[in-house]
């Protein structure tokens, strides 16, 4: 899938979008932000909270803001939990928490598929598994009692 | 890495302001010190001296003296 690149050259005339994270399934809306090129960079600000990324290469600025809302968002579990947030900040961690909360439980999900499936799947495949003779099955042993 | 700082806002309300500084560039862009001014309510042109002269204490009195609305304003100071 080709990424559609910001075309606005100022902050003032930048393009209103999304930020989504990518999940097994589907993406996630994260933030509401604006995007826009500004000389050498792309810039990537969200218009809901205090994160902003920035990168000559678009694909990195998203992964960059995409860590940054997370990191924010842990922060903030962490002030409110300490009964330190503020008010907006303790709204702002709970629409940040309706939006991540769906998608760690399909990345966990996930997870949980991929490890039920994968005994399935060496079982059912026809490429062959070479093991050292004399080494057991599973688990780590010392080079010298091999 | 992100920092922030909590005041007590000239009309007395507690306002935290969250900035962030970029560790994965060797030089912040314009746009990233445009948004860190725009953060610690600093006109744009004045950021660099601010960064380079201010003191904590110098920059906690900055936003205490701000009203929240404007503390949580993410617009260039004008």
């Amino acid at each position: 899938m080709t990424l559609e690149l910001p075309t606005a050259t100022t902050q003032d005339a930048a393009d209103a979008g999304c930020v989504f994270a990518s999940g097994p399934h589907r993406d996630y809306l994260l933030s509401e932000a604006i995007a826009w090129r500004e000389g050498d960079v792309f810039v990537l600000r969200s218009s809901e909270f205090d994160i902003m990324a920035e990168d000559e290469d678009f694909e990195s600025a998203l992964a960059v803001f995409i860590r940054r809302v997370f990191e924010y968002a842990s922060m903030l579990y962490e002030l409110v939990e300490a009964g330190d947030a503020t008010e907006e900040e303790a709204a702002t961690f709970r629409m940040l928490a309706e939006r991540i909360a769906p998608l760690a439980q399909a990345a966990q999900q996930e997870q949980q598929d991929t490890k039920r499936r994968r005994p399935k799947r060496r079982r059912e495949s026809g490429s062959g598994h070479w093991r050292h003779r004399g080494t057991p099955a599973s688990g780590s042993v010392p080079l010298s009692a091999a | 890495m992100l920092f922030r700082v909590k005041v007590m806002s000239s009309d007395g309300q507690p306002v935290a302001v969250t900035v962030q500084v970029d560790t994965h560039r060797k030089r912040p862009s314009n746009a990233a010190l445009n948004d860190l001014a725009d953060r610690l309510r600093i006109a744009r042109e004045d950021i660099d001296s601010a960064l380079e002269s201010w003191r904590p204490e110098q920059l906690h009195a900055h936003l205490a003296s701000k009203t929240k609305e404007e503390l949580l304003s993410r617009g260039p100071v004008k």
